[in-house]
């Protein structure tokens, strides 16, 4: 039973990143309270069509706790993403089929990773007055910052007009995938003014 | 119970046996320590006023322990005749029993409860070291210290020494001993706290990793299998089922046979914030799974049903097991019973097929969710949330 259960497991629990923590591992044998008390949460359980990205972009949408709203709302993107691409894949000239990326979670995970921002503006008060200064960013805030833009992209297009978020959301993420869009040029904005702001970079530290 | 009396009344008559002058004290007789036996006064002063001092302390301690020790001999017989029990056959055990039962206490700090042991392990320790006499120490590790673990270091690089040098001389003979090498697994270096408590000295990390490099060098050697005992003195056995003594919540149940229907099944009751579920997995089953009664179809969020069913996708058990999870408390929320369930499926599942736990553990499915509603503060809205602030 063992070699099946341990071959499934590991394709299913892919995209989580934290297989090497036990929860109780850590902890040396004569203490009888583990180090840290961890359990599984609740939207990270090992179903195949768990994705790390999508997961976290749920989160960063989420608003008062409503997770269902939050979820529907990017799954359904997908599905548009998925008949859109779909679409446009059905009238493709052959050669051309193979250059359409049909899989939403990939349109996605490519999107998030094209919006990352590269360095992040912090302000740094010296003397009565705030500057903006560049600072390094870890992956993991970076892609938060990315999703956080989009989000902003989001509620800005809803506010002139665009109703659903399904709809304003698979439109941005298909459109930062090919390195397009609002979301994008927010990116863009933002290195320029850390390109500019670069000579504040020794208030660093 | 008079051995239960607080330190002060000890502490009042060491006082009062330190008004006594030195000569006096060391004229006392009953002192098991070697001390100067001479009382000429000559001799004294050149023993010098610290030595003067611990010699005191010694003989005072002495005299206090014995004391507590015949007051306690004496309490255990009092309570012999409160609890009707044979005198002369008290255990240690029973003493603990009839205290909690005399004086229960429900205060949560185990350590401030009443407490009936003997005086050796409640008062705080003296250490006596031997002096000769001329006082001068007879340990010649005295002034490192800390002897003992000083003392435990020379003697693991005497063995080491003797090991090499035995292992170079059968070389040089020309006859390569062969031994099979020491097998260190199951066991674990002695931590540095039980190393501290069983020494009687205070060790400090440097001083422990030090320790455990000479040790590990000692172990690796090749003839070490000569001084295993020595070695496994050191050692702690790291049982493999002793990590589910550490789950946090309930243990992994017993499997049980249901008596209608004569098939293994394991009950578990677990729970998760305010909400309390009792969930029972029984083996050969056709793969129902009910919650309340109902199928878990009922709860309509995604999430929720990914919750329920992801003990079975974690384990392949989907149609092995038959489920029956209950809600025994409220009041809940939606979101809260599928997670509780969730627990209680993964310890039922683990009980039947000890081949799951590995990988229940490791995506943390037996731990309890240890998080609980934080309690609302006096002068803010909530938990956390604060009302606004204004400068004036």
């Amino acid at each position: 039973m063992m070699p099946p259960l341990m071959a499934s497991l590991r394709s299913s629990i892919s995209g989580i990143r934290m297989m090497s923590q036990t929860s109780v591992a850590l902890a040396h044998h004569s203490r009888l309270k583990p180090e840290k008390i961890t359990c599984m949460k609740s939207d990270e359980s090992p179903v195949f069509y768990r994705d790390h990205v999508v997961d976290k972009l749920v989160r960063v949408i989420l608003k008062d706790g409503k997770k269902e709203i939050a979820r529907n709302a990017v799954y359904d993107a997908l599905e548009i993403i998925k008949r859109r691409q779909y679409k446009q894949w059905a009238k493709a000239k052959e050669d051309e089929k193979s250059t359409i990326e049909l899989n939403p979670f990939v349109v996605a995970n490519t999107a998030i990773r094209n919006c990352r921002p590269l360095m992040k503006l912090q302000g740094v008060t010296r003397g009565a007055v705030t500057y903006q200064v560049p600072f390094p960013i870890e992956e993991s805030e970076a892609e938060f910052r990315a999703m956080k833009m989009m989000r902003e992209v989001c509620r800005q297009k809803a506010k002139h007009g665009e109703t659903h978020l399904k709809d304003i959301l698979a439109t941005e993420l298909l459109a930062a995938s090919k390195n397009e869009g609002l979301t994008i040029q927010a990116k863009q904005e933002l290195h320029k003014t850390c390109e500019a702001n670069r000579a504040f970079a020794h208030y660093r530290g | 119970m008079s051995s239960t009396r607080p330190t002060l009344a000890l502490l009042t008559r060491s006082l009062q046996n330190l008004r006594v002058s030195p000569v006096q004290a060391l004229q006392c007789q009953d002192l098991s320590t070697a001390a100067p036996q001479s009382s000429q006064p000559q001799k004294l002063k050149s023993v010098g006023r610290a030595l003067e001092n611990y010699l005191r302390n010694a003989r005072n301690y002495e005299k206090m322990l014995a004391k507590e020790k015949a007051e306690f001999e004496l309490g255990k017989r009092y309570l012999a005749n409160i609890m009707g029990w044979d005198a002369t056959s008290i255990t240690q055990d029973d003493v603990d029993k009839a205290i909690e039962y005399l004086f229960p206490s429900g205060l949560t700090d185990l350590k401030a409860r009443p407490v009936m042991k003997p005086p050796e392990e409640i008062l705080p320790k003296f250490h006596k070291f031997e002096f000769d006499r001329e006082g001068k120490p007879m340990d010649p590790l005295f002034f490192t210290l800390k002897p003992k673990f000083y003392g435990l270091l020379s003697e693991v690089g005497r063995k080491t020494q003797h090991l090499v040098r035995h292992y170079d001389a059968q070389v040089s003979r020309g006859a390569v001993p062969e031994s099979e090498p020491l097998s260190l697994a199951g066991s674990a270096w002695i931590s540095d706290v039980d190393l501290g408590r069983r020494l009687g000295e205070n060790i400090s990390p440097e001083m422990y990793a030090q320790l455990v490099i000479a040790l590990d060098y000692l172990a690796s050697l090749p003839l070490a299998i000569e001084v295993k005992d020595f070695i496994f003195q050191y050692r702690q056995a790291v049982v493999a089922g002793s990590n589910q003594a550490v789950l946090f919540g309930p243990p992994i149940p017993e499997v049980q046979i249901d008596p209608a229907s004569n098939r293994r099944m394991a009950s578990v009751v677990t729970r998760a914030k305010a909400v309390k579920v009792e969930v029972t997995v029984r083996d050969a089953g056709t793969g129902k799974y009910t919650v309340d009664g109902h199928h878990y179809d009922v709860f309509r969020s995604v999430m929720a049903r990914e919750n329920l069913a992801s003990p079975l996708i974690a384990t392949n058990m989907f149609g092995r097991v038959d489920i029956e999870a209950k809600v025994l408390e409220g009041p809940y929320g939606l979101s809260i019973v599928p997670r509780a369930v969730r627990h209680g499926v993964s310890l039922g599942i683990a009980a039947l097929f000890p081949d799951a736990v590995e990988p229940l553990r490791q995506l943390k499915m037996l731990t309890m969710e240890p998080r609980r509603k934080e309690r609302s503060k006096v002068n803010q809205p909530g938990a956390r949330a604060k009302w606004i602030w204004k400068r004036r």
